[in-house]
């Protein structure tokens, strides 16, 4: 699993039925530096993420890619390679210190 | 399976419950002299009782989190499999 940030929400006007039900979120992966200075910023390239928690509009989450964002439709198939696996609680986060800082 | 070095850990109530009973482990991959691989770090579960400042073996295929967890449906992959004993850990 990743970070990601919620930017945002979208809405399929066709879908398959598989996932009808399901809502799709923009999730922005969040760079271990931004991480670092917990300044709100992701840094990472914009993807569509299934979901089923219902974060907030810039709530951090906790996401999969690949073959295991379908897993929760098991043993139905989903054709979902993302899924926010949590939402964020709290961060306890001290990497070595980098230059620049 | 990739190395990663262990940097803090994340806490969650709302979540898929599968992902109960694990901790949430934050780790950058490492290559083995411990430089750094990749700008975005991983969330990796573990129930060895990995720490920060730990170098673990972390395995990144979805069926071993289903093994370990026992639940088919969990949406995860990166697993703590090992710790790297501290005094193989640099060469």
């Amino acid at each position: 699993m990743k970070f990601g940030i919620v930017r945002g929400r979208v809405t399929l006007s066709r879908v398959d039925e598989s996932i009808a039900d399901t809502r799709f979120l923009i999730v922005e992966p969040v760079t271990a530096q931004n991480l670092a200075e917990g300044n709100g910023k992701g840094g990472g390239r914009e993807l569509i993420a299934a979901d089923q928690l219902g974060p907030r509009m810039g709530q951090m989450v906790g996401f999969v890619e690949g073959r295991e964002g379908a897993s929760p439709w098991h043993p139905r198939r989903a054709p979902i390679d993302a899924y926010i696996s949590f939402i964020v609680e709290g961060v306890d986060y001290h990497p070595p210190t980098r230059k620049g800082k | 399976m990739i190395l990663a070095r262990i940097d803090g850990t994340v806490t969650a109530t709302v979540k898929h419950p599968s992902l109960n009973g694990f901790t949430m482990l934050i780790g950058m991959q490492v290559n083995a002299d411990g430089s750094e691989c990749g700008k975005e770090p991983w969330i990796i579960l573990d129930r060895m009782g990995a720490g920060r400042g730990d170098i673990v073996c972390v395995t990144s295929e979805g069926d071993a989190a289903r093994q370990l967890s026992g639940d088919t449906r969990i949406p995860a992959r990166m697993v703590v499999v090992g710790l790297v004993d501290p005094r193989e850990a640099k060469r």
